[in-house]
């Protein structure tokens, strides 16, 4: 690149236009070294016309230089039509840049509204893939959200926004903080449908979205979901793959007061749901049935559910030109051992107590022997979160059954349980003693583990009797 | 977890709902001792359809046993003797501090001779 010298200065500072006849005539030409001069072997340049290329905003974005082997070559002409390029390439490079920073911001605002990981819940595998449309589209309206609730309960959400851009990004924010906050309030999926819709009115924003919402508890499997407008979820109930519609209402802001229909049903061990955009089924020159059935295909013959997002979204990426997202949840059996780590705050044992409540059923616990192993891990659960410490703040339970049916309960923190007081912690020790059939306690320096025991004989069994 | 209070005459009958642990202990205790008239001479906490209660859950009954105490009113509990929370009412000696029942009627019953509430310290 040239450097701003005598000659070259004007044009980078976007002072003025430099149009000469003879460039070694003028008196700022040779007088910078080393070449004080053209270099060797530089093209021979007599006439020479330099315009520098300069935003309305006075932003100079570079120049246009012509050089002629032969003397004045470059006419007033030549300078007005030069200048009239790179008046228009100054304001095509500025537009450029500026929709080249909308698009970032978009994206990163959707971006940054997508989980960045799925939450991990005992019992549910969960996989999700999102494909943006392309660098000469727009950043679409497509998201989703995993909610773990306050109730066990995980929240569910896969919507659309209609339109594009950073407003399409910016209502996505708004949607999605509405579902967390009316979950959080303890609002089911039909009730928070229309609220958002009333949300999406009082703004006026005159925008529109679709969004289908669900509830579902890994403890009783039942799923609650309601539907604004948008592609029907598809399912694997009972080996078969069908898709959850009849429940689809209006989409969200198309008009006021509209009210939603709940469905409930039941997703077992062994169920399937997948949710999606309309950019997974909706392709040009193929019917939406024909998407929908070839997304159902792609489901039932699945057996990973990382496999099936890799077929489903691979399936359109030659032809789509809209985005895609996808959610798929698998309901598995618990199975011999859980694993959980959790916050150590007090509101994580109504976690504790859901999981271990389901896994002590698919364990064959009697109703008596579930309910005193759930406080002895409440417990212990309850002295992590009193005493952990660490900066993750954070404990882990893990429990685990073997072929003699004996549980073990195993709870770690990184905190040291003190000597409990006689009044406190002294009962929870009692509670934990008459409960558990072996409890041991290793305080290490870096935590402490409870190991606590028992063996399953399906009894009411029960100590105080 | 929810609490509904009721009155027999000067009993406060508090029916408690759902899981108590370290999570509400606190609310909960407020709620119930909010619940007390001035002119209650017992409370009866029902705990039949509490379905999770650990010894945070007891701490919090001998919490509210003292304050009871220091207003003369007496204290029952009624608890199914089939709940699995009974046995840790029994682990913790909790019946010390109050009368455990098998119903609300028993426990208001146990309560019932409480007619006055006589000002502490003063000697019969």
């Amino acid at each position: 690149l040239p450097r701003a010298t005598a000659m070259f200065g004007p044009t980078f500072a976007g002072e003025s236009v430099i149009r000469l006849d003879d460039v070694a005539a003028d008196p700022r030409f040779g007088q910078s070294g080393p070449h004080f001069g053209m270099p060797e072997g530089h093209l021979p340049v007599v006439s020479y016309l330099a315009v520098p290329v300069k935003t309305p905003a006075g932003e100079v974005l570079g120049g246009l230089f012509f050089g002629h082997s032969e003397p004045g070559r470059f006419t007033a002409v030549s300078e007005r039509l030069v200048v009239g390029v790179a008046t228009q390439a100054a304001i095509a490079l500025d537009n450029a840049r500026l929709y080249a920073r909308q698009r970032s911001v978009a994206e990163t605002l959707q971006q940054s509204l997508l989980p960045e990981r799925l939450p991990s819940v005992p019992g549910v595998v969960m996989a999700a893939r999102y494909q943006a449309g392309g660098p000469d589209v727009e950043v679409g309206g497509d998201w989703y959200d995993v909610i773990p609730l306050p109730t066990g309960q995980l929240g569910i959400a896969m919507g659309d926004v209609v339109g594009r851009g950073e407003r399409a990004a910016a209502l996505m924010g708004q949607l999605r903080a509405g579902v967390r906050a009316y979950a959080a309030d303890g609002k089911g999926p039909a009730q928070i449908l229309a609220g958002l819709n009333a949300l999406l009115h009082d703004n006026g924003a005159e925008q529109m979205a679709t969004l289908v919402l669900g509830m579902f508890d890994p403890v009783t499997f039942e799923l609650r979901f309601a539907n604004a407008g948008h592609p029907p979820p598809v399912a694997t109930l009972d080996g078969r793959t069908t898709l959850l519609d009849g429940t689809t209402g209006i989409p969200l802001g198309a008009t006021a007061g509209a009210t939603y229909r709940e469905v409930t049903l039941s997703l077992p061990p062994g169920t399937t749901m997948v949710l999606y955009t309309d950019g997974l089924v909706e392709v040009p020159g193929e019917s939406l049935d024909d998407g929908l059935a070839r997304l159902v295909d792609i489901v039932a013959g699945a057996t990973d559910i990382e496999d099936l997002c890799d077929r489903a979204t691979s399936a359109v990426s030659d032809t789509r030109t809209d985005d895609a997202a996808i959610l798929v949840l698998r309901v598995e059996p618990l199975g011999s051992r859980i694993s959980l780590q959790l916050p150590a705050e007090p509101h994580a044992l109504r976690e504790v107590r859901a999981t271990l409540r389901r896994w002590l059923g698919e364990c064959g616990a009697s109703e008596t022997e579930a309910y005193e192993l759930l406080v002895v891990g409440g417990e212990l659960c309850s002295n992590a979160i009193r005493h952990a410490g660490g900066e993750s703040r954070t404990f882990t339970l893990d429990a685990s059954i073997d072929d003699d049916k004996v549980v073990t309960l195993r709870v770690q923190d990184q905190g040291s349980w003190r000597q409990p007081r006689v009044d406190e912690g002294g009962r929870g020790l009692a509670v934990i003693n008459a409960f558990a059939g072996e409890v041991t306690i290793d305080r290490a320096a870096g935590g402490t583990t409870v190991v606590a025991t028992r063996r399953l004989t399906g009894a009411d069994s029960a100590v105080a009797s | 977890v929810t609490v509904l209070l009721q009155r027999h005459g000067s009993i406060t009958v508090a029916h408690v709902n759902g899981d108590i642990d370290m999570a509400n202990t606190a609310s909960l205790l407020a709620a119930i001792l909010a619940g007390i008239d001035v002119d209650d001479v017992a409370l009866v906490l029902d705990l039949s359809a509490v379905r999770y209660l650990d010894s945070a859950g007891v701490q919090m009954l001998f919490e509210l046993a003292r304050h009871l105490d220091t207003g003369r009113r007496a204290f029952a509990i009624a608890i199914g003797d089939g709940s699995p929370a009974r046995a840790v009412l029994k682990i913790t000696q909790v019946e010390e501090v109050a009368s455990v029942r098998a119903s609300v009627d028993e426990a208001i019953d146990a309560v019932a001779g409480t007619t006055t509430r006589s000002p502490r310290g003063e000697k019969p």
